[in-house]
């Protein structure tokens, strides 16, 4: 019975996490709005010169200029706003899989709980990455109708027969690939997270930590020691669908024996 | 039927907890478990509810095992923890979403008994105070209608109004399919609850009988004898433990004989050898 899966239970699970975190989940958009805002009028950034200290342009050329040569791509790092929030929204839960009497004995199965709070991270994820995306094309469209008509003029003004901004510039959207690798790697960091917190008995976090670091300092090492007693080597570089395929299975491999080793955690957790 | 057997258990392999248990807790009793601080009382509930796994031994609740934690055994059992951890939501809230976990659960009771207890419906649980938590925790200990009901110090934080309501609603509780076990140090409050006794000490489980049986092999007494089992000086005179060779009837005081199996581990010697002359 405890390895299957009840969609009322599951409905359940959900709930609890939505009547939990609601507050925070609706403060989301209010907290990207500012962190763009931070990030676009932080002091010596050229929107915080334009509109607040203007006299920085000794004239429109000048702020034109700054505007095609700036670019501001870092803004997707206002993403990584989004782990931290679902930290603070399962981290209570977690600790009480870890500590509480009630909670585990709840009639809800460890599997049920596992999708649970899977499902909550991997939807809020895509709710805030939503969210960021539409303001970040607002922003985008916004900045085109006050400057894309003139920073097209100005660089056609200096000789530009074929006039093409960057889309690094604050004149387009984050591209998808840059999004998409923020989207996987706050995916795969959501089972390591999960373990750390029920992965030991006491200080798991810390501990796991430094489980971690030994894991990849060994590998480290034992890559190096490969490198080192390889005499001779022929390089050829894979392209096409088996080596990529070999890449998703290895993540998603990673992905299923990351949450699997959660679940049985869980399941062998004494209170 | 809780049935334990050979039950071993220790946090540290040098501190043995409990070693070798037997017991057969049958339904429709209201068992009372006794021990010195730092007995185990309440890993000996988690072990039953299956919070803890035994490192030895068995525990088999009906056909269940605990330590699998199967959907329809827990929502059979409820443990009803000394500290209170309920969310932080409204009584409503918390009601709606765990009610229908528990296929017996009856929500007008639930209201009735948190009406008793004096507990708006509509209040935060978080801005209630720990005796009013522990109410709630309560009434849905009570209203899921779980067969097999734990109790760790139940009566902690109440009022003394909320104390003698409580002991109301166990009575009206109890029923000849339930088992209802209630760890206490404050014996006084559910003492007329109580139908079997279970004392922990040194590991062992070293009494498991009803208080009939109890009853018919001990009387209490004020006054001074010379066959006392156990004496103690009380407000009125000494309170003595005898041997009930007549049958005499008296009101079983469980905290005086506490005390003596405490002090005097040999009464419990006494006890069964009474017990087997008896028979004979």
């Amino acid at each position: 019975m405890n390895k299957y899966l009840r969609i009322k239970r599951l409905a359940i699970t959900l709930k609890e996490l939505w009547i939990s975190n609601r507050m925070l989940v609706f403060s989301f958009p209010l907290m990207i709005l500012l962190c763009i805002a931070i990030f676009y009028l932080w002091p010596g950034g050229i929107f915080y010169e334009k509109w607040v200290n203007p006299d920085t342009f000794s004239s429109q050329d000048a702020w034109l200029n700054a505007l095609l040569t700036t670019h501001t791509t870092q803004r997707v790092l206002i993403l990584f706003v989004i782990p931290i929030y679902l930290v603070i929204c399962t981290k209570p839960t977690l600790d009480k899989l870890n500590k509480s009497e009630r909670t585990n004995l709840t009639p809800i199965t460890r599997l049920e709980r596992t999708f649970g709070l899977t499902l909550f991270a991997i939807g809020f994820t895509c709710l805030a990455f939503a969210c960021f995306i539409l303001y970040d094309h607002v922003i985008a469209a916004w900045f085109n109708n006050l400057y894309y008509e003139e920073a097209i003029r100005y660089l056609e003004a200096h000789g530009n027969l074929y006039p093409k901004i960057s889309d690094r510039t604050a004149l387009y959207p984050i591209s998808t690939n840059i999004l998409g690798v923020a989207f996987m790697m706050i995916i795969l960091f959501l089972p390591l997270y999960f373990l750390s917190l029920v992965f030991f008995r006491k200080n798991s976090f810390i501990l796991f930590l430094g489980l971690l670091v030994l894991i990849i300092i060994t590998l480290v090492f034992f890559l190096r020691w490969l490198l080192v007693q390889e005499t001779s080597s022929i390089s050829i570089p894979i392209k096409g669908f088996f080596p990529l395929t070999l890449n998703i299975l290895l993540v998603v491999g990673y992905w299923y024996l990351a949450m699997a080793t959660f679940y049985h955690k869980l399941k062998e957790k004494e209170i | 039927m809780i049935a334990i057997n050979n039950l071993s258990f220790h946090y540290k392999k040098d501190i043995t907890i409990f070693d070798n248990i037997n017991a057969a807790l049958s339904p429709g009793h209201i068992y009372g478990l006794l021990g010195l601080n730092g007995v185990g009382k309440t890993t000996f509930l988690k072990l039953i509810c299956g919070l803890l796994f035994p490192k030895t031994g068995t525990v088999k609740i009906n056909d269940f095992t605990p330590s699998n934690r199967e959907v329809t055994f827990l929502s059979d059992i409820y443990f009803v923890t000394d500290e209170v951890d309920l969310p932080p939501w409204t009584i409503a809230n918390f009601l709606d979403i765990y009610a229908p976990l528990y296929p017996n659960f009856d929500a007008s009771y639930f209201d009735d008994i948190l009406a008793a207890f004096q507990v708006d419906r509509s209040e935060k649980i978080k801005s209630l105070s720990y005796g009013q938590r522990k109410k709630v925790n309560i009434t849905f200990a009570l209203a899921t209608n779980a067969n097999f009901l734990l109790m760790d110090e139940p009566t902690n934080g109440l009022d003394i109004p909320s104390k003698t309501q409580f002991r109301k609603l166990m009575a009206r509780h109890v029923s000849p399919d339930k088992t209802i076990i209630i760890s206490t140090h404050q014996i006084r409050d559910i003492h007329q609850l109580i139908d079997h006794l279970l004392i922990l000490q040194d590991s062992k489980l070293v009494l498991d009988e009803s208080l009939y049986e109890l009853g018919r092999k001990l009387k209490f007494q004020q006054g001074t004898y010379a066959d006392a089992l156990y004496s103690e000086i009380g407000l009125n005179g000494n309170n003595n433990i005898r041997s009930n060779i007549d049958g005499e009837e008296s009101l079983f005081n469980i905290e005086l004989f506490f005390n003596a199996i405490s002090t005097h581990p040999d009464l419990l010697t006494k006890l069964a050898n009474s017990s087997l002359q008896n028979h004979e």
